[in-house]
């Protein structure tokens, strides 16, 4: 009895990884470039900032919302990190203050706007990507800038094949999970996500927990821009566009709901995983890099079709 | 307890200053007129009517997208795929027809199927399959990208046929160019059908709740569908003047036309929860974002000016109509 409860909760959970393992077994008996180290350790890396970027969406879909300005925050956190983190000495610590303060300002008026005023999250947060981009252009219209050294060497620091980024990523999944399923707050944005009406009604400061998800998703969004201009070297104003898709795509490959109130953190994790893999695979199997498009917005759809099936 | 809210809601509504008022309902027209009169007070060059005739050539690609835009917007729809169709469009006019004008009559019908196609599955993907026609048409537009590369492996081939070229580039008595009549009599067609017929009224009786439409006996599901497939077709008669603008295949561009398209509905005073807008609103509220555009651009400001002022502008005036949040 137990046992299938947990299976009937965690369908969405299970069925994502059983599903990677697959994937993994297929791939590891037709490919033997796919199972060599080298190549997993690759993949391990290039999963990094998309896991990061993929919990924050989780949390503010779980709590009903959406944000689509993750993209531009990535972008402008890698052309701060490579500006402010040039100077002497105080360089790294300047960026990353600078980093947390202006994402999670972001964060906090994507959040306020969604509290104070009817206008749709998407629509604010369509509108507040708009503005960011633009100011981000302005600042900075070419890739540039440098990133020290260390932070490079950091993110490219392997244990064996291990290399560090993916502690890193598990290291903010066993908090995020904690977080959402133990944790007060957790909890609240479940409910909220769930039905905001009631939720209001027991009690719950609907506005901080709302404000809470944005700013969390910025936060992490920051994060995420700065391990990617620690990969790259240097900052680049659109190198976030196409993480806000995949997010999305994480997210939803991972059994998270679009209409709030539903959804594990550890599915993300399963998701972002996915999208990782489909794409390292392609580029080893030497089919036209064309198909990547037609591959990710597949996936895209079956996993939102599957979701509609679940639901019903 | 319901019925007190009811009523702190309806006081509210009653206190509305007349400012917002007036706003709310003339808010776009008030905005077009302040961006004309400032325009012309900075720079004079913009208000000059030769300027003034190239920015309604440049708006009538997205002027037609955003007539089927707004009819999926009326019925809580949304297509995002349109740039990757209008890109796509323009690879097949040139592909299936090398340029050659016999071939004008056949390419053109193909291509309008193509788009009533692509129409019907993002609406199945939304009505029948239920899937959040936002992402849902995020990934059909994924999909269109990767057919439109691997259509042409990467080098799009061909050229525009002259007649499709005219649509583009042509001119009536070398002053009205011919894209703007067409965007113009669509614009006209379809705003007539919403205000006078009973498509219309099914439109805006689905949008603003779909549940007793389908009580009161509308094909709610078939209205939906066919919406999407003629907001396909729509699409594609802008693929074929962006393929006359163009005169070449190209496989970039366009990926401001989803974000524009839609800034333009609801700027226009389409809402998202649906059944309220019109297509007025949505043509004048795309003249505005090229017409911002085209003014920046004449100042010496670039595109990152325009995006910036297009954010602000959306938040701005949806905010005028559709308010702050109460709590009571």
């Amino acid at each position: 009895m137990k046992i299938k409860e947990i299976s009937e909760r965690y369908r969405a959970v299970i069925s994502i990884y059983a599903f990677l393992i697959i994937f993994v077994l297929i791939f590891s008996i037709f490919f033997p470039v796919f199972r060599t180290p080298l190549n997993i350790s690759n993949i391990l890396i290039q999963i990094t900032p998309l896991a990061l970027v993929a919990i924050g969406q989780t949390i503010v879909l779980i709590g009903g919302g959406i944000d689509l300005t993750v993209g531009v925050v990535i972008s402008l956190t890698t052309v701060i990190t490579a500006n402010a983190m040039g100077l002497p000495f105080v360089g790294i610590l300047v960026g990353l203050i600078l980093v947390f303060v202006i994402s999670g300002s972001i964060g906090f008026i994507n959040g306020f706007l969604c509290n104070e005023t009817n206008i749709p999250p998407i629509i604010i947060t369509l509108a507040m990507a708009s503005i960011i981009k633009g100011l981000n252009l302005l600042y900075r219209n070419e890739p540039g800038g440098q990133v020290p050294k260390i932070l490079n060497k950091i993110i490219y620091f392997k244990m064996g094949i291990i290399p560090i980024s993916i502690l890193i990523v598990l290291l903010f999944y066993g908090i995020f999970a904690y977080f959402m399923s133990r944790s007060k707050l957790g909890q609240y944005i479940y409910a909220v996500g769930n039905d905001e009406k009631y939720s209001r009604m027991a009690g719950i400061n609907i506005k901080k927990v709302r404000l809470s998800t944005y700013i969390i998703c910025a936060l992490m969004a920051g994060v995420t821009g700065i391990v990617l201009s620690s990969r790259v070297g240097s900052g680049s104003p659109l190198i976030g566009d196409n993480y806000l898709l995949d997010s999305i795509t994480a997210v939803i490959v991972g059994g998270t709901g679009f209409s709030g109130g539903s959804g594990f953190i550890l599915g993300t994790l399963g998701g972002a995983t996915l999208v990782a893999l489909m794409s390292n695979a392609l580029n080893i199997s030497n089919v036209s890099p064309f198909y990547q498009y037609i591959v990710k917005g597949s996936l895209l759809l079956i996993a939102m079709i599957l979701n509609s099936i679940r639901k019903k | 307890m319901n019925s007190i809210y009811n009523k702190t809601e309806i006081k509210r509504n009653n206190t509305k200053g007349v400012f917002v008022k007036i706003f709310s309902s003339y808010g776009i027209y008030i905005v077009i007129f302040l961006l004309v009169l400032i325009s012309g007070i900075v720079s004079p060059k913009t208000v000059d009517p030769k300027n003034l005739i190239e920015i309604l050539k440049n708006t009538s690609v997205i002027g037609i997208i955003c007539i089927g835009q707004t009819l999926l917007i009326l019925t809580r729809g949304i297509d995002l795929s349109v740039g990757a169709q209008v890109v796509f469009i323009n690879i097949l006019v040139a592909g299936i027809s090398l340029g050659d004008p016999k071939k004008t009559f056949i390419t053109i019908l193909i291509v309008l199927a193509v788009g009533a196609i692509i129409g019907l599955f993002n609406g199945v993907i939304a009505v029948k399959l239920k899937i959040e026609p936002l992402l849902g048409s995020l990934g059909v537009m994924t999909l269109l990208q990767g057919i439109s590369f691997l259509y042409t492996k990467g080098f799009a081939k061909g050229s525009t046929p002259p007649f499709i070229r005219a649509m583009g580039i042509g001119r009536f008595f070398n002053f009205l160019p011919i894209s703007v009549v067409i965007w113009i009599f669509l614009a006209i067609v379809f705003s007539l059908l919403l205000s006078r017929t009973i498509f219309g009224r099914y439109v805006y009786a689905i949008g603003s709740n779909p549940k007793a439409a389908g009580i009161a006996g509308i094909k709610v599901d078939r209205t939906r569908l066919l919406i999407y497939a003629v907001s396909g077709v729509l699409t594609a008669i802008a693929g074929l003047i962006w393929s006359g603008f163009l005169g070449t295949p190209t496989l970039t561009g366009g990926q401001y036309l989803p974000l524009d398209s839609v800034a333009a509905v609801i700027i226009g005073g389409t809402t998202f929860a649906g059944g309220k807008g019109r297509i007025i609103g949505s043509m004048i509220g795309a003249v505005i974002i090229v017409y911002l555009s085209n003014f920046l651009t004449i100042i010496g400001l670039g595109i990152e000016w325009k995006i910036i002022a297009q954010g602000l502008i959306i938040l701005l005036l949806v905010f005028i109509y559709v308010g702050r949040k109460s709590y009571k």
